[in-house]
């Protein structure tokens, strides 16, 4: 079941001379199996928004409801927040700086273990977890966490949160600090969860090159309200009111209009660099130049290699 | 002249009990020019944030020289001098602030110094200046941005009236507008004052900014040229864990397919211009 926001308002300090507004009436559905990336400026409300969908922040005024559960500002009926993070994991920026327990199949299995499961059974989950991160159980689990490198940390951090198989995982720019080969495995793991244990995905980012390349649909925040949630096509014709976010649009898009200005046209749906690629190569190939078969940018060598449709990798329209 | 000079530098981190240390930085040898925008990068644990903890004698070299400005940074008695040349700015914005009010924690490299009073509001007028913030002389850093906070961090820094300027991963924790706000001053005191600036980074768009970059892997110097002819060398940087900015990975990608496009290009504008001489009519 979808996540329901509808007529969404919070202030902090309400009621006190520093009552600042964060949210203003944010309204939007996020529907299951969406890769959805949400977008803006430090303070845009974005981080308080995501906040909402776990109950972490108590709603004021408006209403959630994720997956049937009902999140409302009033006493009763309590919401079921068991059951809600049981559904919807949060992953929060420098997860690494939450590993708390002296082992790391402890510091996995704390979920599962409050969540009621036995000691045997919640560590047969957390190495579950484990291997679904891409760490090897054995290898790691009785290590402390401080042990493992800062990649490593990041993972075991996720597979803490993916151990209850939330059907709706939240990230909160799960790739800052880290470098460009760091960056590109957390990519890679994300839509490996996607895949394999949780469906609908929202991430949190501030790259455009690199999300537009991952997400199916871009939520962008300003002054805490939606400024734009429209298909990504759409979204970067409003190239000047996204700079005034902020935000920039991403390189792809940037080259494609210029082309376009010089009798080029690459034609519509260009968002991101692996279409604007393809793009590129099939006008190459209309003019009879001989071009190889494009799989989609693959720098390191190391993406899910998998046959996929160019509608996957492209998007529709290439 | 010369600002900072490495020879034949090697430093290790303390091992646990039965293992043995591995150098950190593993033989480095390298001199930055006065005035020079240098960038370094390579992957975490690549050996670069201890390079830079090198520079300014916060760590002491285990064999070989690190002089700044000609002062051995092994001299004790000269400690404060290289302190006060080379200054450091660090990753975490909030991590950096000492004082509730602005003024007062630009002042307190200043009043740590022993400085006369009406020098320290100089020099704080001054640094605030540099970074555009000097209508925030009497707010509180806490609710900035952390862009602010970060430009705040390198006026503090400032006024120690430092020559070369070292910033670990600055931009790292920022959003876009941020580290835009930070690169435009970091250029400025180049630029203007002549400041050196070495800028740490995992942000290949901002290396192209520098003049010289050096790419760091296993505690060594792996490549030490400028941004454009680093950039060119794919197969090298996928062996250092380097990725280059976009333009480039899809000049890469295209290449790949047979496009006739050079690999080393590193402007949206070469690209444009490399595509257009392949579909432009005429």
């Amino acid at each position: 079941m979808p996540i329901v926001v509808q007529g969404l308002s919070f202030s902090y300090s309400k009621g006190t001379p520093f009552e600042k507004r964060a949210l203003d009436n944010v309204s939007l559905t996020i529907n299951d199996g969406e890769f959805v990336g949400i977008m803006g400026h430090t303070g845009s409300g974005k981080s308080t928004f995501i906040q909402h969908l776990n109950g972490l922040i108590k709603v004021q005024e408006g209403s959630v409801e994720v997956d049937g559960i009902r999140l409302t500002g009033a006493k009763r009926p309590k919401p079921d927040y068991k059951k809600l993070r049981a559904t919807l994991g949060m992953v929060f920026q420098y997860p690494e700086y939450q590993l708390f327990d002296d082992t790391v199949i402890k510091d996995v299995s704390f979920g599962p273990k409050n969540m009621g499961y036995k000691k045997e059974e919640a560590e047969q989950m957390a190495r579950e977890a484990l291997t679904l991160v891409g760490l090897d159980p054995d290898e790691v689990g009785d290590k402390a966490p401080f042990e493992l490198s800062g990649g490593q940390k990041r993972r075991a951090a996720i597979a803490g949160v993916i151990v209850m198989k939330p059907k709706i995982l939240v990230l909160d720019e799960p790739t800052a600090g880290l470098d460009p080969y760091g960056k590109e495995q957390i990519l890679n793991l994300i839509l490996r969860l996607k895949a394999e244990c949780s469906p609908t995905v929202i991430v949190i980012s501030h790259d455009m090159d690199e999300i537009t390349r991952y997400a199916s649909r871009l939520i962008i925040f300003g002054e805490g309200r939606v400024a734009f949630d429209m298909p990504m096509t759409e979204l970067f014709k409003h190239g000047r009111e996204l700079e005034e976010l902020g935000l920039e649009t991403p390189t792809a898009v940037r080259m494609a209009n210029a082309l376009k200005e010089r009798g080029v046209d690459l034609g519509e749906g260009i968002v991101n660099m692996d279409i604007f690629t393809a793009a590129v190569l099939k006008k190459l190939k209309e003019r009879g130049v001989e071009v190889a078969e494009f799989n989609g940018i693959d720098w390191f060598g190391e993406r899910n290699k998998k046959p996929v449709s160019s509608a996957d990798v492209f998007g529709e329209g290439v | 002249m010369t600002a900072i000079k490495l020879e034949n530098v090697y430093y290790a981190y303390e091992a646990d009990e039965g293992e043995t240390p591995v150098n950190a930085v593993d033989g480095v040898s390298l001199e930055v020019e006065e005035g020079s925008f240098v960038a370094v990068v390579g992957h975490n644990g690549s050996g670069k944030s201890t390079l830079a903890r090198l520079f300014n004698g916060l760590l002491l070299p285990d064999k070989g020289a690190v002089t700044v400005f000609g002062i051995d940074t092994k001299d004790e008695k000269q400690i404060y001098s290289v302190r006060s040349s080379v200054g450091m700015v660090f990753q975490n914005p909030d991590n950096q602030m000492v004082a509730s009010v602005v003024e007062d924690d630009i002042a307190f490299g200043p009043e740590n110094l022993g400085l006369p009073r009406e020098e320290i509001i100089r020099r704080v007028d001054w640094a605030l200046e540099q970074v555009g913030m000097s209508e925030y002389r009497k707010s509180t850093p806490f609710r900035m941005s952390g862009g602010q906070k970060q430009r705040l961090a390198i006026a503090g820094v400032l006024a120690i009236r430092p020559k070369v300027i070292v910033l670990d991963e600055s931009t790292a924790m920022l959003d876009p507008k941020g580290r835009r706000e930070v690169m435009d001053v970091i250029h400025a005191l180049n630029q203007k004052e002549g400041m050196t600036v070495i800028h740490i980074t995992h942000y290949m768009e901002e290396v192209l900014e520098a003049s010289r970059v050096i790419v760091m892997d296993g505690g060594k110097i792996a490549l030490d040229d400028t941004p454009r002819n680093v950039f060119a060398r794919g197969e090298e940087l996928k062996k250092y864990k380097i990725a280059p900015p976009a333009v480039t990975l899809m000049a890469d990608a295209l290449a790949d397919c047979g496009a006739n496009i050079r690999r080393d290009i590193a402007e949206e504008s070469e690209l444009e211009d490399a595509i257009c001489r392949l579909l432009c009519k005429d």
